[in-house]
């Protein structure tokens, strides 16, 4: 834990250690073992019965937009998803912002970019850093939802975009965002697409016991192919049909 | 009387079968608001203060 903490830290990334233990255990065995790491207590253990944390360790990648990319090992982690989950993230976390910072943090803190920006705006020329660092963040955003765009994942372009116009307000900046709602909408068969893509996610392998199900799963897959040709709907359906012929002559 | 044990069954499974059926249904997906109490050894004081910062969440126990 701690060395991801210093190799990602200034990049974006921020560890925190979970237990639903009781404190007095908890802090003698932090204070014995020399552990450095933040962590606070999932009282009760809501947190890991959401991601069904069965055993321990276990650990989850929220990226910096708030959305969960990964679970599983620790040890399993693979450094690429760290990289793509700090796309756009904060260099300093909020709670290292200046006393000055105090208005921006809390217009950020609550992801209202209006009033972030405009808190940056006024930022004396000390906390440059700070203000670019909330440019810099919202400007990654819209660059997200417009590279989804552009790889033709209009589910996810549909819902950032979405969202960063009501986080954006009033704002200039969300006559881009609206814009690109609008690409997505006019794109043609966006509804199909959108619904094939959030279908093919939602298609766990996993969980496929039976033979009939697994070939149920891949008649909805070569129907998505066929009807949906040269879109990201196809891909995915694509990937996840190669994933399928690899499970099928497994299951009964 | 059997059916109502039946359906006594089915509300049951429902609720302790759907957190296992729905295990992977947080991927790619905002996470909801997390309550978590008793921060140390971070200023972080609440899990919004992580706002715009990638989290790895790690499960640990002393055991």
């Amino acid at each position: 834990m701690n060395e991801l903490q210093e190799k990602y830290g200034a990049k974006g990334l921020s560890v925190l250690a979970v237990t639903s233990e009781a404190k007095s255990e908890t802090e003698k065995w932090v204070a014995e073992k020399g552990a450095h790491y933040a962590y606070a207590y999932d009282k009760g253990g809501a947190l890991a019965r959401y991601f069904g944390v069965s055993g321990i360790p276990a650990a989850a990648l929220v990226n910096a937009q708030g959305v969960v990319v990964w679970r599983g090992h620790p040890g399993a982690l693979p450094s690429a998803q760290i990289e793509s989950a700090l796309v756009g993230a904060l260099s300093k976390p909020l709670f290292e912002w200046p006393k000055s910072a105090d208005a921006a943090r809390g217009a950020f803190g609550k992801r209202d970019f209006a009033g972030a920006l405009a808190a940056a705006d006024k930022l004396a020329p000390a906390d440059k850093e700070i203000a670019d660092a909330i440019r810099g963040y919202v400007d990654a955003q819209i660059q997200l939802a417009a590279s989804a765009l552009e790889q033709g994942n209009l589910l996810l372009a549909r819902d950032l975009s979405a969202r960063l116009t009501k986080e954006l307000g009033k704002h200039a900046l969300a006559a881009r965002t609206k814009e690109l709602s609008e690409q997505v909408a006019k794109t043609a068969n966006a509804a199909e697409i959108i619904a094939a893509i959030e279908a093919v996610q939602k298609l766990e392998l996993g969980k496929l016991k039976k033979k009939k199900e697994g070939e149920k799963a891949l008649d909805e897959l070569k129907r998505i192919v066929k009807e949906l040709p040269d879109t990201y709907a196809e891909k995915v359906a694509r990937a996840k049909m190669d994933d399928l012929a690899r499970i099928l002559p497994g299951l009964k | 009387m059997r059916k109502l044990t039946a359906l006594l069954l089915l509300g049951l499974c429902a609720l302790l079968c759907a957190p296992a059926l729905s295990a992977q249904a947080f991927l790619n997906a905002p996470l909801p608001k997390v309550e978590l109490d008793g921060y140390a050894q971070t200023k972080a004081a609440k899990f919004e203060d992580y706002q715009g910062r990638a989290v790895l969440i790690e499960f640990f126990a002393h055991w």
